[in-house]
């Protein structure tokens, strides 16, 4: 007997939140010029008639399974995403050289799951500062990007 | 003790004093920052370019030439008075753009806000169709308006821009009404003018001389006519008041001592005087001007009447 | 052939130089996510200025070639397009990739870009002036059905739910409009932040949608990012270039297709790459294989690609109108150094053009063994790199990349945020891709339809306009195709007694 995956609702949530989404756009169009208020508004409808098409569709097919959880670590997940954030927010703030050092670090420390052996763990540290140091100086020297430098570079 | 106290900061004081008088008189001593706030391959950028061997010709140094393109300028303007105010970070600034965006919407900067030192060149409105266009005179164009209102079109680089301008304002003058169909860039602009999707376009004399051969001017809002398009009549000969287009500067943050906006206004009004430097220019479509920084205020208080004022007829002043 | 004489000024060991230094930094340059071929053509423009015109000119073109090859890489080996032209790459290059078959990949897309780009530069050689003309014929309308035929394509090609496609269609098409509008001059759904006024950079897109979900799932499990194949022997050459020979009717058509989308301007890789494979798809005999990794599709997409470098320069140098974005860059160039583009290029001046057009071939010919060579080396480089030092050094390149498109950190939030939202829609069943090439062809559309709307009231009928013009109505006629093809083969097969079995 073939078990039955568990019912997929997260898929039918999104359709609704989309629903809201386009509903959210049409309702902002009404402080628009006329030609402005064209395409969003169609584009908000035809997103809005999508997922209730979906919804319905579901609706006659009620046993599609869901997408299992994603494997992996949760916290891990986490910690990036926060890294990324901090690393994004922190750039004009800090400089952008030491905060990409220090955020590339982090993430080093988030993606290694080997032992950190102290061989390792050096080789893995001085190779991430080296790409780090080295794409800057390629950017900012080579291509001449302005990179924001605060206090500490 | 005292007297040597007194005796040494004297000295410093004045060691201070020359080493910035000395600062000042030898400006540039580095790379200047010449950010440009579109991006890479249009006019902002391309007279940015025929500037740079100038700047090496005058003051030694080079200029780094850097794109911050967002909101039409409006990225690059906002920020301005937060970049470095020692005379080595400019910015290029551009006419009716800083006068029409905040009267618009708030875009992060007043007009009063941007430091202006140099305004250097304007590029003319001009009047353009294809090459093989029935309508060889702007007398044809107009009595053809005047037949047909409203199916006459034209047309150009952005809503609310200078081409958008331009043709408002000829339409009042003229008695006229036309269609001004909103293009991204002058590159979209050229395609639809030259494909023959519209009657004509609202662009600048730049333009007329990229399209050459393609295109016809019909005429161009300056006082006397372009050196390089000697055939193209002037608005004002053919009896409208119309003189104007795109002016562009330079300016740099408000916080930048007077001496060295000054040394700044200075340096580019010599590049702009060299007659190699107007050659090129010209023969690129520009007009020169010459508003330094005396001249300045004056120059924008007249430029803010004539824009807040075509704002509230278009009705786009809602600030 | 035209202009044969000038091939020998391209042989010169100046430009055979430059040639080879440029296909080398372009293709750099383009793999690294977030630098695309127009910054990569902006940043050499200053060198170009003390050279002469064809020189330049060679340069300049190798670079932008290079690029849009080197959009690849990262595509196949990272499922995140190097440059925009590359997203439909990441369609079958990166499942080969995880299936073991990245090298293979990479070879292909070498072959490809090659094949594309010789197909293009050949019809700007020998075509020029007249293919100019039809760039002409493309009106405001045409492009809107021609983004309508793009958006269409993304319905169609969405692996999993055809709606959940187009729901993440619109949502990308959404996210174009936030910012001020090109017609009409509204700001749309700023929500009053400053940092929205400018707009979703594609790039920003691009990068978030992709990359970052990459590097979210990549740090949740110890195991390596790609497998590497049973022979890390060699190019696997022979075995590319049986593929290639098989599939020559879909490089031709996709060369084509390249060429003919480049010459409009406006229009890019992106939009060439999706309509070739598209149509491999389409035609293929064995349709299963799509989206699991079938070389076709790599084959399709980069020969098109390569091909819109060649047909863009087409109206860029007959008319003086860019017909893709590098291109704009190119034409300040050649205004700062007095060339005027036109017919009279072609006539009086046409030293400079031939020179510059057999320095292109030659350029691509040499992407070749280059291409080869760099593409094992990065292919050896990703695959070895332990994954712990890979995720910071591609989390660098996000941010510096995001940054550098606008010299704007907030270009490198709205990407983080972007990401973070591409990752929970992703698990969700709505894939990258539709959301990004809504963000680009979201303009298009919209500006078409604005125009050519106030084109019809002018002309009198907005109808006549949008559905009786001649080339509108042969877009019209390939979406209906697009759309129904598919059922109308089932059919025809049921009719025909034979099983409707892929």
């Amino acid at each position: 007997m073939t078990e039955r995956p568990a019912r997929d609702i997260a898929s039918l949530l999104s359709a609704g939140g989309f629903i809201v989404v386009g509903a959210l756009a049409l309702y902002h169009t009404r402080d628009m010029t006329p030609l402005g208020s064209v395409f969003p508004r169609t584009i908000a409808s035809a997103m809005i008639i999508f997922s209730v098409i979906y919804i319905v569709w579901r609706f006659f097919k009620p046993h599609v399974g869901a997408e299992p959880p994603a494997p992996g670590s949760v916290p891990r997940r986490l910690l990036l995403v926060v890294a990324m954030i901090a690393w994004a927010l922190l750039l004009n703030r800090i400089g952008f050289l030491v905060t990409s050092i220090v955020a590339a670090l982090a993430l080093l420390l988030v993606a290694n799951w080997d032992r950190w052996a102290p061989r390792r763990a050096i080789v893995y540290v001085l190779s991430t500062l080296a790409v780090v140091v080295g794409l800057y100086a390629v950017f900012a020297f080579g291509l001449k990007v302005p990179l924001p430098m605060a206090a500490l570079m | 003790m005292k007297k040597t106290t007194k005796l040494i900061t004297a000295v410093l004081g004045l060691f201070g004093g020359l080493v910035a008088a000395l600062a000042i008189a030898a400006y540039p001593e580095k790379t200047i920052s010449y950010i440009i706030a579109f991006g890479p391959g249009g006019e902002s950028d391309v007279s940015a370019r025929l500037q740079e061997p100038f700047f090496k010709k005058f003051t030694g140094q080079n200029i780094a030439i850097q794109y911050k393109p967002g909101a039409g300028g409006a990225a690059t303007w906002s920020q301005l008075n937060g970049m470095p105010a020692d005379g080595y970070t400019i910015v290029g600034t551009n006419i009716p753009h800083i006068v029409l965006q905040p009267l618009e919407k708030d875009v992060g900067y007043e007009t009063a806000d941007l430091a202006n030192v140099y305004w250097f060149h304007y590029t003319p409105d001009a009047i353009m169709v294809p090459a093989e266009s029935p309508y060889k005179t702007l007398k044809d164009l107009v009595a053809a308006a005047k037949k047909a209102p409203g199916t006459i079109t034209f047309s150009g680089s952005g809503t609310n821009s200078a081409n958008h301008l331009a043709q408002q304002r000829f339409d009042k003058l003229a008695g006229i009404k036309t269609t001004y169909v909103p293009f991204k860039g002058t590159g979209a602009s050229n395609t639809a003018l030259l494909g023959k999707q519209v009657t004509g376009s609202w662009g600048y004399t730049t333009v007329q001389m990229m399209l050459g051969e393609q295109a016809r001017c019909l005429a161009v809002a300056m006082e006397k006519r372009h050196p390089k398009i000697p055939d193209c009549p002037t608005f004002k000969e053919l009896g409208y008041d119309l003189v104007g287009g795109a002016y562009r500067g330079i300016a740099v943050p408000k916080s930048t001592p007077d001496n060295v906006k000054k040394a700044v206004s200075d340096l580019i009004g010599k590049i702009n005087k060299d007659p190699e430097f107007i050659a090129k220019m010209e023969g690129n479509g520009f007009a020169m001007v010459d508003v330094s920084l005396a001249e300045m205020p004056k120059f924008m208080d007249q430029m803010r009447k004539l824009y807040t004022g075509l704002a509230v007829e278009m009705g786009i002043k809602k600030r | 052939m035209p202009g044969i004489e000038f091939l020998v000024d391209a042989l010169t060991p100046v430009n055979l130089l430059l040639a080879v230094v440029g296909v080398a930094a372009g293709t750099i340059i383009g793999a690294l996510p977030g630098l695309t071929a127009t910054m990569a053509v902006a940043v050499l423009v200053p060198f170009t200025f003390g050279m002469p015109p064809a020189s330049a000119l060679i340069v300049l073109g190798a670079i932008y070639t290079g690029a849009i090859y080197g959009g690849a890489y990262s595509a196949i080996l990272l499922n995140t397009p190097g440059t925009p032209s590359a997203i439909a790459t990441t369609f079958e290059g990166y499942p080969m990739a995880k299936r073991g078959d990245g090298d293979l990949a990479i070879t292909l897309a070498c072959l490809a870009s090659v094949f594309g780009g010789l197909v293009g530069a050949l019809f700007l050689l020998g075509l020029a002036p007249p293919l100019a003309e039809v760039a002409l014929k493309f009106g405001p309308v045409e492009y809107f059905w021609l983004a309508i035929f793009g958006l269409t394509l993304i319905g169609t090609l969405s692996e999993g739910n055809m709606l959940k496609g187009l729901i993440g269609g619109c949502a990308g098409l959404l996210l174009s409009m936030i910012g001020v509008a090109e017609v009409g001059g509204d700001i749309r759904y700023t929500m009053d932040l400053k940092m929205l006024l400018g707009g979703i950079d594609v790039v920003s897109a691009l990068i978030g949608l992709y990359c970052i979900p990459v590097l979210i799932d990549l740090v949740a499990t110890p195991d390596p990012h790609l497998k590497l194949g049973n022979q890390i022997a060699g190019y696997r050459l022979r075995e590319a270039l049986t593929i290639s020979w098989r599939s020559k009717v879909n490089l031709i058509r996709s060369s084509f297709v390249g060429t003919i989308v480049g010459i409009l301007p406006g229009a890019g890789g992106s939009i060439a790459s999706l309509v070739a494979y598209s149509e491999a798809r389409r035609t293929a005999k064995r349709q299963s294989n799509f989206g699991k990794g079938e070389p076709d599709g790599v084959l399709a997409t980069e020969s098109a690609n390569n091909a819109t470098v060649g047909g863009g320069f087409i109206p860029t140098l007959v008319l003086g109108i860019p017909g893709t974005p590098p291109d704009a860059v190119i034409l300040g160039a050649l205004l700062v150094q007095g060339i005027r583009t036109g017919p009279s290029l072609f006539g009086e001046q046409s030293s400079i053009v031939y020179t510059f057009i057999y320095g292109l071939i030659i350029a691509t010919l040499l992407m070749l063994p280059m291409g080869l060579l760099i593409g094992r080396y990065a292919f050896k480089s990703i695959v070895t790199i332990p994954k712990a030092v890979l995720v910071p050094a591609v989390g660098f390149l996000t941010v510096i990349g995001s940054y550098a498109i606008n010299n704007n950190t907030d270009d490198v939030i709205v990407m983080v945020v972007l990401g973070i939202v591409g990752w929970v829609l992703n698990r969700l069943g709505y894939s990258p891709s539709p959301i990004v090439l809504g963000v680009i062809l979201g303009p298009i559309a919209e500006a078409g339809f604005v125009q050519g709307y106030l084109i019809g009231t002018a002309r009198g009928s907005v109808l006549a306009e949008f559905f009786f013009r001649p080339i509108s109505m042969a877009v019209i006629g390939f979406i209906l195709l697009s759309l129904f093809y598919p059922y109308l083969t089932r059919q025809w097969r049921m009719y025909r007694g034979v099983a409707s079995s892929d």
